[in-house]
């Protein structure tokens, strides 16, 4: 080798070091002035894992996941949402609009299946000391779904509100997550407006039709199919067990599933459910393939409708799914929400009810969320 | 341009006109117009927020370097760009240096390719993408994203060395075995030299199929965000000019690397048989 070409490589090897050392130099983040919270993005089912191996050091998280996570000694609870938010909004169903406007009878047969599992859930729980194997059964279904034990079902059934009414607190509830997300620019009241609404109240009160949920009621069982309904849902998520109850053949006698019952046959969009709200609703807004109906949380359904565009994303909530029952689940080591400052918590994504209660926990304490 | 040529003419732009290479500097400028002008008429017959025009993409992409919002993981974009660069110098460095040894090893070895072919043979098909939910949960997020380069990069890296160590001139090793060459040193002075101008091949199949790696991965989670973690965060929010801006900053970086990886290749090629 000639003393040209060692020079050459030499020169190549030193120029790859100096870009390399000087990339790493500029990522280095200088320290930031305020106190932060740092997030990263993982899905409600695996954050018990990075928790445990310490890649992060708490999450936001839905049920079963918070119960999941405590029971399994890997962490604590140091804030559930419904201290942050009493009685806040959580899951909704949410109907394609063309699709409710052919298909009416479809939608109502469908709510009534969701009704009746939420019922069925409602009783089965007031009743399990009468009836422990029908309880029993309900926490085999949620254990199944879910991935975790009928234990952990147990007590996430006691950290959230199941029911299927959109009442005035939900609505409000809802109002407040739209306002939230104008302050945090994540969208604007320049979009409300353009969608026609002529305030925050008024887009929600245009946005939850409760006229399905009140038709329903009246629906009797149909012995014959009254035609296909694209549902989809989070993955794990109970704090959707209505559909999960309703898809289960083994409650009703008849060994036929609840939206069975009713006439409706399921079809899955995704199998296997969605990783977050915001993936969710980008699925309504696909070209093809888009669900019917679907399971996700109020403030993704809010937030990508706003900023979605009419022609292409079109929905309206229908009914509620749950109330309550997510938390910012941490390490033992911390203790208050002050000990989170420089730490990481794992969140399911920017769209989701967990994310705004991270950044809402961090506001009240003079904190910033910053993606890591 | 080369320079041989070149330095018949007084200027670049005498040398355009005298070669008639205007005319394909003017095909491409037109190509480029009528991309952007198709782009703009489809968006106006789209008439939808999802396919934002060429204007609102650029405001976008000049808005994105003014600040972001981070709690929703919009980082500014110089950052997402630094951490890009960064994370694909890194994965394909590792590639680079862990295939350049083992692609030798496996095309002048047969023991070397009997060891090395079957566990390549297995990984090769599985798309580096597959693996990114596994190495972000193992390797969590600022090495899961790298080592998806890696992959991406290793493979063509890897075969390309491989078949240059098998496609040198067997006059050159018989010559070489003649003269009393050492199998030391036919590796280094015929082999080697012969091998590199495949191995560069290799380098430029590499960098396009690692900067699609880096965005797929970036998009599932990255450490310090990255142009993938913005066009994901912006595309969470529905704000989709500017998810658009990103994809024209990941094209642009895209353009850049392989323009520096065909310079190297053009001036590293012809070191072979030089010996």
């Amino acid at each position: 080798m000639d003393n040209k070409r060692i020079i050459t490589i030499v020169a190549v090897i030193l120029v790859v070091a100096i870009v390399i050392g000087a990339a790493w130099a500029l990522t280095q983040p200088t320290p930031p002035t305020q106190k932060t919270i740092y997030y990263k993005v993982y899905a409600p089912k695996v954050q018990n894992t990075v928790i445990g191996n310490h890649t992060v050091d708490g999450g936001v998280m839905w049920e079963p996941y918070v119960s999941a996570t405590v029971l399994a000694g890997t962490g604590t609870v140091l804030v559930n949402s419904k201290t942050l938010w009493p009685k806040h909004p959580c899951c909704v169903v949410i109907v394609r609009q063309d699709f409710a406007t052919a298909n009416p009878k479809l939608v109502n047969a469908t709510l009534k299946a969701h009704i009746e599992a939420n019922k069925w859930i409602a009783d089965t729980v007031a009743n399990k000391t009468t009836d422990p194997a029908t309880y029993q059964k309900l926490l085999g279904i949620g254990a199944n779904f879910s991935g975790v034990s009928q234990a952990v079902v147990a007590a996430a059934l006691g950290d959230m509100i199941l029911d299927y009414h959109l009442t005035a607190e939900f609505e409000s509830g809802m109002v407040n997550f739209t306002n939230m997300y104008i302050d945090l620019n994540a969208t604007s009241m320049a979009n409300v407006n353009a969608k026609g609404y002529s305030s925050v109240q008024n887009f929600i009160d245009e946005y939850t039709v409760e006229s399905y949920l009140l038709a329903a009621n009246a629906v009797q069982p149909s012995a014959v199919s009254l035609g296909e309904v694209r549902m989809a849902y989070l993955t794990g998520d109970l704090h959707q067990f209505a559909r999960v109850v309703a898809m289960d053949k083994t409650i009703l006698p008849s060994g036929k599933s609840l939206f069975e019952q009713y006439g409706v046959t399921i079809v899955d969009p995704q199998p296997g459910g969605f990783a977050n709200g915001g993936d969710e609703m980008t699925a309504f807004a696909a070209a093809s393939g888009k669900p019917d109906m679907g399971y996700l949380g109020s403030p993704p359904a809010i937030l990508k409708y706003l900023n979605g565009d009419v022609t292409k994303l079109n929905v309206r909530v229908v009914a509620a799914a749950n109330s309550e029952g997510s938390a910012l689940v941490v390490d033992h080591d911390i203790h208050s929400v002050a000990d989170l400052d420089g730490k990481i918590i794992a969140s399911p994504g920017e769209t989701s009810i967990q994310h705004l209660m991270l950044i809402k926990i961090a506001k009240q304490n003079g904190m910033v969320v910053v993606k890591k | 341009m080369p320079s041989s040529s070149a330095a018949r003419y007084k200027s670049r732009v005498t040398y355009w006109f005298k070669t008639g290479k205007y005319k394909d500097i003017m095909v491409m400028a037109a190509s480029l117009v009528g991309f952007i002008a198709l782009w703009w008429i489809a968006s106006d017959i789209a008439n939808t927020t999802y396919l934002p025009n060429p204007a609102q993409v650029f405001e976008a992409l000049v808005e994105s370097f003014q600040g972001g919002n981070p709690q929703f993981g919009i980082l500014p974009m110089q950052q997402n760009i630094e951490a890009s660069i960064t994370r694909f110098v890194e994965g394909f460095a590792l590639a680079f240096a862990v295939a350049l040894p083992v692609g030798l090893l496996m095309g002048y070895l047969r023991f070397g390719e009997d060891i090395g072919r079957p566990i390549v043979e297995i990984f090769r098909p599985i798309p580096p993408i597959a693996w990114v939910p596994f190495f972000l949960i193992i390797l969590g997020s600022f090495w899961g994203p790298i080592w998806t380069i890696f992959l991406g990069a290793f493979f063509p890296i890897l075969s390309n060395i491989i078949f240059g160590v098998r496609s040198v001139d067997p006059t050159l090793l018989d010559a070489a075995k003649t003269l009393g060459a050492k199998r030391i040193t036919i590796f280094t002075k015929v082999v080697l030299p012969s091998t590199v101008p495949f191995i560069m091949a290799g380098v430029t199949i590499g960098v396009g199929i690692a900067w699609m790696c880096i965005v797929a991965a970036e998009m599932l989670g990255a450490e310090g965000g990255g142009v993938g973690s913005y066009i994901q965060a912006e595309n969470n929010l529905s704000n989709y000019p500017e998810m658009f801006a990103g994809m024209v900053v990941i094209a642009i970086l895209g353009i850049v690397t392989l323009g520096i990886a065909r310079i190297l290749e053009k001036q590293v090629s012809p070191w072979r048989g030089k010996k």
